[in-house]
């Protein structure tokens, strides 16, 4: 695993999450809000998920990672979202804060960083860990404020809507790509 | 360390992921406790004619039966299209267009009494729904043109037929800017530069 | 904020002289707000009232030259897209001949008000309207800063320089009069730095005068009310402070001190951007004449009314100038120009002295979704003119933002006329339930009054007249109870409108119908209470013997007591399930308890009368 696929991957992920969302009036205008929920959220399953890794490390050592890796992160999403399925669950599920998708985005987002490279060091993969959050953030609110944009150009009518969107996901993509490669 | 700095850091995110979860919980419940009652938000988008071609008898009942669920809410010609999409807007539901047998709509007019040929009967005070008609028994009529909806209704009982309906006055403020036109290039084929 | 590179420094008018248009053939007057006195073929002289103030805004039209009134009706208007509204055709005869017109000797005496009235009847236009704006006089506020803006309202305009510079004394006098009435605690005159020359003919005057000299530096829309009393107005001013512009000051000196009325202005006619003449031409005069007298043909120019940003095109050169005419650009008439889509560049967000984002206020203006246009703040916008003047892609920005403010004031007006409407019409029906209630006590009480005096005629202390009078007691409350069913009949064509016209009328027949049969009940029912008055008296030796007269009627009043109160609960249960269905069972049940509760009424009232 390296950078180069990392980035894109996460892109991908946004656009995903993306594409649950409903698209009605309600949901335009906490877009953003539901952008930075998410990446709140994931930014917790993350540091939640490493934090355990750490623990679970440090009492048996010797456990597979990658077995371990994956039902630590699949736990604290799961944590995570029944924790929100008792606090606040309808302003949960307004914001799309579902628990299939925070599995998902815990176990993609998330299982990647243990086999990057340059995550050797405890502090290096904490950071990694702040970085992709990050990332995944801006990628998301970039994906809810793109279709306001797109409306304003001029595109020719078949790819208005979801074609355009998937386009500027691939260009995301690519460039993300681009900058991974270089990193690592 | 690192461990530490990783557990600050996580109370830190899920402190934050708690405000934006009460920020957006405000957002979506306007505390629909303080709101008034669904048939009085209803009439305060209704236009106020009090004209009954919506088949009720006034704009608050028309707003009662919207607000039960027992009408459509396309039935309002004088309040427009921009009407029945803040109506949709409020009610949660789709635009519907007028009806095609739906009254046409017009432009704002205002009911005028010709004086000389009004024999005072008084009906069209009994008829006028927001008292725009000054009068008396057996004495000329008039309307108060700032308080007449322009609903109609005074036309119909009238014995003598003089009232007749007159394009709203202007004023210095009802005068509009036009809208604003954006000239088309026409671009001929062939005559590609 | 930098001074916008597309605006060319203020030129003063220097040293070129205010000419004067000769005479022209014809003169189209305005008659917005206005009604004509006058009729078509009259002669009129200079200065007649040709047309009175129809209304607050109005202002009144007084000939500008002696001559006849040619037309009135429907003219070309210089506004944009050139509105067919009222006006009037004035040929003048040459003669010049004018009505003296006496001034106002007493005039320090005039109340606010009195001096706004006059100032309406003179013609004289402020910003909207008389210059002295009627709903603020007739407020009689204390007032805490006067401002006369000779600011020039847009760039290279120079008429209020041109003013200045020619009469600095009588805008002085004028000043010194709005002063001596309105007792402003401050009044101030405000010009911009680049007026030289009038800034140097008023130094002269200011030294002990009521006002000051406030000198702005702020560029270009400097010159708007809002901006100007946003600079000079301390916080505590700002809420009541008005702001006049400098002409309609100068046309209030000449009209109150010299009874003059308004009727000629001060026009910039600007060429290219260098050349310029001003000149003081009669209200209504073409354009065209304005244009010959710069030494200007209007054949192969495009008009422009009003300055380079904010103006419009004219059609034509014979549309007749008003009070907001100050200026009149000429240009060499060019290909319309294209608009393209948005580019995002940021010039107009730029050069916005609002600091608002124009690029997404025209999105959201064009597709006229109002509210997010005043989310992104289109009241902020002073309309200056400046976006639309940079935009590359040549976007109607000034248009757009006009016409959807235009847009929103009526939004406006129309919620507050519906919220009239609605006030009157729960008023109106507040007051029909009160008066049928009111007529319905009225009948009942009238009832029981005739038939306790036909029993007390009848016989003094009959115990049986009791029943039969309590039977005419219900008799006239069905008449009451028919009375008022009718009357509701009556009201149903306000309430139930949507028949059409012949039904209506059936409705009414129908209504008149029931008015009578109720009369009828009602008079039969009165002669049944007489016949049972005399019948009651034909008993009465009778029953006289009666050891305890009391017990009967007590019993009856107990029975219609409980009837009554058995009926207001039915009513009540009918009312609780309000479904449109019951209507009908409604209002039985209604008039069934309020002949009930009538009953009781009148028999509790019987109980008093015997009691005595
Ligand atoms: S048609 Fe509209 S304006 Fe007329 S009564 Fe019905 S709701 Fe009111
Ligand atoms: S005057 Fe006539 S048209 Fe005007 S509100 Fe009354 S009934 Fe309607
Ligand atoms: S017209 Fe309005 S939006 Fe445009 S520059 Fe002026 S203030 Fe700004
Ligand atoms: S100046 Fe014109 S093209 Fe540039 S951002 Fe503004 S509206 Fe768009």
């Amino acid at each position: 695993m390296n950078f180069g696929l990392y980035l894109p991957l996460l892109a991908g992920l946004a656009f995903c999450n993306h594409c649950r969302r409903p698209a009605d009036g309600q949901a335009d205008a906490l877009a953003l809000p539901a952008a930075i929920a998410m990446g709140l959220a994931t930014a917790i399953m993350l540091l939640l998920g490493g934090g355990l890794l750490t623990l679970a490390d440090s009492a048996r050592p010797g456990l597979p990672l990658p077995l371990v890796a994956s039902v630590l992160q699949a736990a604290s999403a799961l944590l995570l979202a029944g924790t929100l399925q008792r606090l606040a669950a309808g302003t949960a599920a307004a914001l799309g804060l579902h628990w299939p998708l925070l599995l998902l985005n815990s176990l993609l987002a998330g299982l990647p960083l243990y086999f990057l490279p340059s995550a050797s060091s405890a502090a290096a993969s904490l950071c990694a860990a702040l970085l992709s959050a990050a990332l995944f953030t801006l990628l998301l609110a970039q994906f809810a404020t793109l279709p306001h944009r797109l409306q304003r150009c001029a595109l020719p009518a078949r790819l208005q809507g979801r074609p355009a969107l998937l386009l500027c996901a691939l260009i995301i993509a690519l460039a993300l790509h681009g900058l991974g490669a270089r990193l690592s | 360390m690192t461990l530490v700095l990783r557990l600050l850091l996580l109370l830190l995110a899920i402190w934050l992921l708690g405000k934006v979860l009460r920020s957006s919980a405000q957002k979506l419940r306007p505390a629909t406790s303080t709101l008034p009652p669904l048939a009085e938000r209803i009439d305060a988008i209704l236009p106020q004619t009090q004209c009954g071609q919506c088949g009720h008898a006034g704009c608050l009942p028309y707003a009662q039966a919207l607000a039960r669920g027992e009408d459509s809410i396309n039935r309002c010609p004088p309040g427009g299209e921009d009407g029945i999409r803040k109506l949709a807007a409020l009610l949660h539901t789709d635009y519907l267009p007028f009806a095609a047998d739906a009254p046409p709509q017009k432009p704002k007019a205002v009911a005028l009494i010709d004086e000389a040929t009004c024999i005072g009967c008084t009906l069209c005070i009994q008829a006028c729904p927001v008292d725009a008609i000054l009068g008396s028994a057996k004495q000329m009529h008039t309307v108060l043109a700032d308080e007449c909806t322009g609903c109609e209704l005074c036309l119909a009982p009238c014995p003598v037929d003089c009232i007749s309906m007159r394009p709203a006055t202007s004023q210095p403020a009802d005068w509009r800017w036009g809208y604003p036109v954006i000239a088309i290039k026409a671009v001929k084929p062939g005559s590609s530069s | 904020m930098s001074r916008p590179s597309i605006l060319p420094a203020h030129t003063d008018p220097g040293s070129q002289p205010l000419l004067t248009t000769p005479l022209p053939a014809q003169l189209r007057l305005w008659l917005q707000g206005a009604s004509c006195c006058v009729e078509v073929g009259q002669r009129v002289l200079k200065h007649q009232l040709l047309a009175e103030a129809d209304s607050e805004f109005g202002v009144a039209v007084h000939a500008p030259t002696s001559g006849h009134i040619r037309a009135i009706g429907p003219l070309p208007q210089a506004l944009p897209d050139a509105p067919l509204l009222d006006g009037l055709q004035l040929q003048p005869d040459g003669l010049d001949e004018a009505l003296s017109l006496p001034a106002e000797s007493n005039w320090p005496a005039l109340s606010a008000l009195a001096l706004a009235m006059r100032l309406q009847d003179m013609g004289v236009m402020g910003q909207h309207g008389p210059l002295l704006p009627l709903a603020w006089a007739a407020k009689a506020s204390p007032l805490a800063l006067l401002i006369i803006n000779a600011v020039e309202n847009e760039p290279f305009l120079q008429a209020d320089s041109m003013l200045l510079c020619e009469q600095a004394a009588a805008v002085a006098e004028a000043m010194a009069m709005l002063g001596r009435i309105l007792q402003p605690a401050r009044l101030v005159l405000a010009i911009q730095q680049e007026q030289g020359a009038a800034i140097n003919a008023l130094r002269s005057l200011a030294a002990d005068q009521c006002w000051q000299l406030e000198v702005i530096q702020a560029p270009y829309p400097a010159g708007d009310e809002a901006q100007l009393l946003r600079a000079l107005a301390r916080p505590e001013e700002s809420g009541n402070s008005l702001c006049l512009p400098v002409a309609g000051v100068h046309a209030a000196g000449r009209a109150i001190l010299h009874g003059e009325p308004c009727i000629s202005r001060i026009v910039t006619v600007s060429t290219a951007l260098k050349q310029s003449h001003n000149m003081r031409a009669l209200l209504g005069s073409p354009v065209a004449d304005l244009l010959t007298c710069a030494g200007l043909s209007s054949q192969q120019h495009a008009l422009v009314h009003g300055g380079g940003l904010r103006g419009f095109a004219l059609p034509d050169a014979t549309i007749g100038i008003h009070q907001h005419s100050h200026c009149l650009l000429v240009r060499p008439r060019q290909p319309a120009l294209t608009a393209q889509p948005c580019i995002r560049c940021g010039d107009c967000a730029s050069i916005c002295p609002s600091q608002l984002q124009p690029q997404e206020l025209y999105w959201h203006c064009s597709r006229q979704e109002l509210a997010q246009a005043q989310h992104w703040r289109l009241a902020d916008c002073s309309q200056c003119g400046l976006c639309s003047a940079v935009c590359p892609s040549q976007l109607p920005l000034l248009d757009s933002f006009r016409l959807a403010s235009q847009q929103l004031l009526l939004a406006e007006q129309q919620q507050c006329a519906a919220d009239a409407a609605r006030q009157r019409h729960r008023f109106r029906q507040f007051r029909l339930e009160r008066d049928k209630q009111e007529k319905a006590q009225r009948l009942a009480e009238r009832a029981a009054q005739q038939a306790a005096k036909l029993a007390q005629q009848a016989a003094e202390p009959t115990s049986h007249a009791e029943p039969t009078a309590t039977a005419a007691d219900k008799q006239a409350a069905i008449a009451a109870a028919m009375a008022r069913a009718a009357e509701r009949q009556q009201q149903r064509p306000a309430v139930a409108p949507s028949v059409n016209s012949s039904e209506r009328e059936a409705a009414i027949a129908a209504n008149r119908q029931a008015a009578i049969e109720a009369a009828m009940a009602r008079a039969a029912a009165r002669k049944a209470a007489q016949e049972a008055a005399k019948a009651a008296a034909a008993d009465a030796p009778a029953m006289a013997k009666d050891e305890d007269q009391n017990k009967p009627g007590l019993n009856q009043q107990q029975q219609a007591l409980i009837q009554a109160a058995m009926h207001r609960a039915n009513a009540q249960k009918a009312a609780a399930s309000s479904s449109p269905a019951s209507l009908d069972q409604d209002k039985k049940a209604l008039i069934a308890a309020a002949m009930a509760r009538a009953a009781a009424r009148k028999a509790a009232g019987d109980e008093t009368e015997q009691d005595k």
